[in-house]
């Protein structure tokens, strides 16, 4: 059940930061720069991936225990009602007919669509594994160091990178544009 | 920039997680905050800095 928990950990951050390297490749591909509510969303995702991530780094020892879990579950649900949140405001924001929504839709929906829709999927999931511990006997098991530096590692990149994004994005502004379509920083 | 700093503070938790320390669930909580707070005054304020 602990090398189960541990599974479900390492797939549910991966997904979450995959999906943020997928709203990259759409920034990039496409030449949309994020709006405001767009980077929020981005935001409230590496907050959801912190709560599997805790997990793992809480296992690096060995240790799986119900009460990582049930912290790691946590973390993940409030940060993904965070998202969500965000997610919410802006599908209302475009909700009236004609609307033509913010960005190209992707496989027919908008990327928030698709957050929202994500967000809901993971506070679901790890709702799952709470009540999972009900089953789950604290245990040690082999320890998986190298996947959770990696996991950490890779969250840690998309983070930097999203962090040069947005300064690009804003320049030396506090706050993003309202409707973003370049990079102010290179003066576009 | 503040975008930045939210950013900056969930990297900041993902260092204090990792070394293991107990201020990384505190440290969490107060990032989340600052960023709920920061999407509420984004649908309370009349200055619409979204669309």
């Amino acid at each position: 059940m602990a090398r189960l928990y541990r599974l479900a950990a390492t797939a549910n951050a991966w997904v979450l930061i995959l999906v943020l390297i997928a709203a990259f490749a759409v920034q990039l591909l496409t030449g949309e720069p994020p709006c405001p509510l767009c980077t929020l969303q981005r935001i409230g995702l590496m907050l959801c991936a912190l709560g599997p991530i805790y997990l793992l780094i809480g296992q690096r020892n060995g240790d799986v225990t119900a009460r990582t879990i049930a912290t790691a579950a946590g973390i993940s649900i409030l940060a993904g009602l965070v998202g969500a949140a965000a997610s919410a405001r802006q599908v209302l924001l475009h909700i009236l007919p004609n609307d033509p929504g913010y960005g190209a839709p992707v496989l027919g929906l908008h990327l928030y669509t698709w957050c929202l829709i994500a967000f809901l999927a993971h506070i679901a999931a790890n709702a799952i594994m709470l009540i999972g511990t009900v089953w789950f006997n604290d245990g040690l098991i082999e320890r998986w160091r190298p996947v959770a530096a990696a996991t950490a590692t890779a969250l840690a990149v998309v983070v930097v990178a999203n962090i040069g994004s947005v300064i690009a994005e804003a320049g030396f502004h506090w706050l993003l544009p309202e409707n973003p379509t370049g990079y102010l920083l290179f003066g576009r | 920039m503040l975008y930045a700093v939210f950013m900056c503070a969930v990297l900041i938790v993902l260092a204090a997680m990792w070394r293991g320390s107990r201020a990384s669930l505190p440290l969490f909580l107060a990032t989340l905050a600052a960023v709920a707070g920061y999407l509420v005054s984004d649908m309370t304020t009349p200055l619409n800095l979204s669309f």
